[in-house]
């Protein structure tokens, strides 16, 4: 029932906040396109609480901010209609017990197979060995 | 990485392996699959020996124990949330109880003084009198149809009746255990729905066709209208059910009739559904629900057929008011995400 879901992928995230990433520009260009998609309802944005807190905050939260998060993120700023998907001590169970070596890649596989999410914007390659439809982005 | 595009498209997967082979199974899926399955089967099972659950706190419990067999090896987040949505949910109700209980007492200030509304006798009896003619069209309908054998049309009549006691939260219940969004969406058009239908109840008692036409009431509008909106529907085996049923009306308010929400919940629900139903013609036969509905209530004698077009009006105000309210939400959204983009 609901549109499908885009997670926007740790690596992707940067990009689209650091002018100075090599693929800024891109993935500005490719974040534009999915806000209007998103706009017109035609898919959820959706990224890791934890890629995301670190985005929102880049310098840190005390304990009482961290749980203000956690309770009711934001909706403000670059990210304002991106959805946490809000990670458990469950699923750091499972990213631990996943063989993927990168414990970002494992923890954002786990969030993708328990919330249903096929569709990925990411500049990481670890993704493209498994069965995800990965947003192309144009080439610097 | 792929070769450049205008605008993203996605690439498909080919033959890669599924995250099923690096992501540890989660085994509490089937537990909760089994569990709903098993609360399936002792819900059916409870409904031949026990009778349909129909009284408020009957059917938050059953939804209750669906949602703890639903969210079994969830998050502790999620957990969480779902306490504060129950909050709000039996908030709901009990608002929605306290207030149809005013719609014959009026509203009490602090105790200062109460303001108290003019029972409506004749308004809307006049109202459909307008529209059909000059007929009373529950007075046609049950010299027309009633007989003192039960006759299909009083099972269809009676069974949809009852649905009105269930099948919202049915629906309710299921949105939870499957997408919180759609369950957020469907809450806030039935909520806001509850609290218009509790104000008019207030402002606007009206007397029901049964009433008007009960010589212990008084009222003698037209002759005596047989008032048994179940009868169908015990007629088909659930006996049981009556207990229930009655204990649902001793809980209601016999004024609190405009709009009628037997009306509106029959409509929200397929309301709700209809853009996700393709074919035409299904989504005709899921609109005639509600035609049924309020064909069965004016049949029945339990509302007048202006209480039920009241009620589908406010359905659809509701509906345009939240589908505005969450389209400006995205545009607010986005617009914040592009003014923060280089």
């Amino acid at each position: 029932m609901d549109p499908p879901k885009v997670l926007l992928e740790a690596t992707f995230l940067d990009a689209v906040v650091d002018p100075e990433h090599p693929r800024h520009d891109d993935c500005v260009a490719a974040y534009r396109e999915l806000v209007g998609q998103y706009e017109l309802e035609q898919v959820l944005l959706v990224a890791v609480s934890d890629h995301l807190r670190a985005i929102d905050h880049p310098h840190g939260l005390t304990t009482g901010e961290k749980v203000k998060w956690f309770l009711h993120r934001p909706r403000v700023g670059l990210f304002a209609p991106v959805d946490p998907l809000y990670v458990g001590a469950q699923h750091r169970r499972a990213a631990a017990a996943t063989k993927v070596d990168d414990p970002t890649v494992a923890l954002t596989l786990v969030m993708c197979s328990r919330y249903g999410v096929r569709r990925v914007a990411t500049l990481h390659e670890a993704y493209e060995a498994f069965d995800l439809d990965l947003l192309p982005l144009p080439v610097a | 990485m792929s070769t450049a595009t205008d605008a993203p498209t996605f690439v498909p997967p080919s033959s890669r392996p599924g995250l099923g082979t690096v992501v540890p199974y989660e085994w509490f899926r089937p537990v909760r699959i089994t569990l709903m399955w098993t609360y399936l089967v002792g819900y059916l099972l409870w409904l031949k020996y026990r009778g349909l659950t129909v009284d408020r706190v009957s059917v938050a419990i059953a939804v209750g124990i669906f949602l703890i067999c639903a969210f079994v090896g969830r998050t502790w987040r999620t957990w969480g949330v779902l306490l504060v949505d129950c909050i709000a949910y039996c908030t709901m109700w009990v608002a929605y109880e306290k207030t149809r209980g005013a719609a014959d007492d009026g509203v009490s200030f602090f105790g200062l003084f109460r303001v108290k509304f003019p029972l409506q006798v004749e308004t809307f009896r006049n109202v459909d009198r307008v529209l059909f003619f000059g007929h009373d069209p529950n007075v046609v309908l049950q010299d027309h149809f009633w007989e003192r054998t039960v006759r299909w049309y009083d099972v269809v009549a009676g069974t949809t009746y009852m649905t009105h006691f269930v099948f919202p939260m049915i629906v309710m219940a299921v949105l939870w255990a499957t997408s919180h969004r759609q369950w957020t969406r469907f809450i806030k058009r039935f909520a806001t729905l509850l609290g218009v239908a509790c104000f008019l109840f207030v402002v606007m008692p009206t007397v029901p066709p049964w009433m008007a036409g009960d010589s212990d009431w008084g009222y003698n509008l037209f002759h005596e209208l047989h008032r048994n909106a179940g009868r169908g529907f015990y007629h088909i085996g659930f006996e049981s059910f009556r207990d229930g049923y009655k204990l649902a009306l001793s809980n209601g308010n016999g004024v609190a009739a405009m709009p009628s929400l037997h009306a509106s919940f029959a409509l929200i629900v397929p309301a709700f559904f209809l853009p996700w139903i393709r074919p035409k013609w299904l989504k005709a036969v899921v609109l005639l629900f509600p035609v049924v509905m309020l064909a069965s209530l004016v049949y029945l004698a339990e509302h007048w057929v202006i209480d039920g077009l009241v009620g589908w009006a406010i359905t659809g105000g509701v509906f345009w008011f939240w589908n505005r309210m969450e389209r400006r939400g995205r545009r607010t959204k986005a617009h914040r995400a592009r003014m923060a983009l280089p």
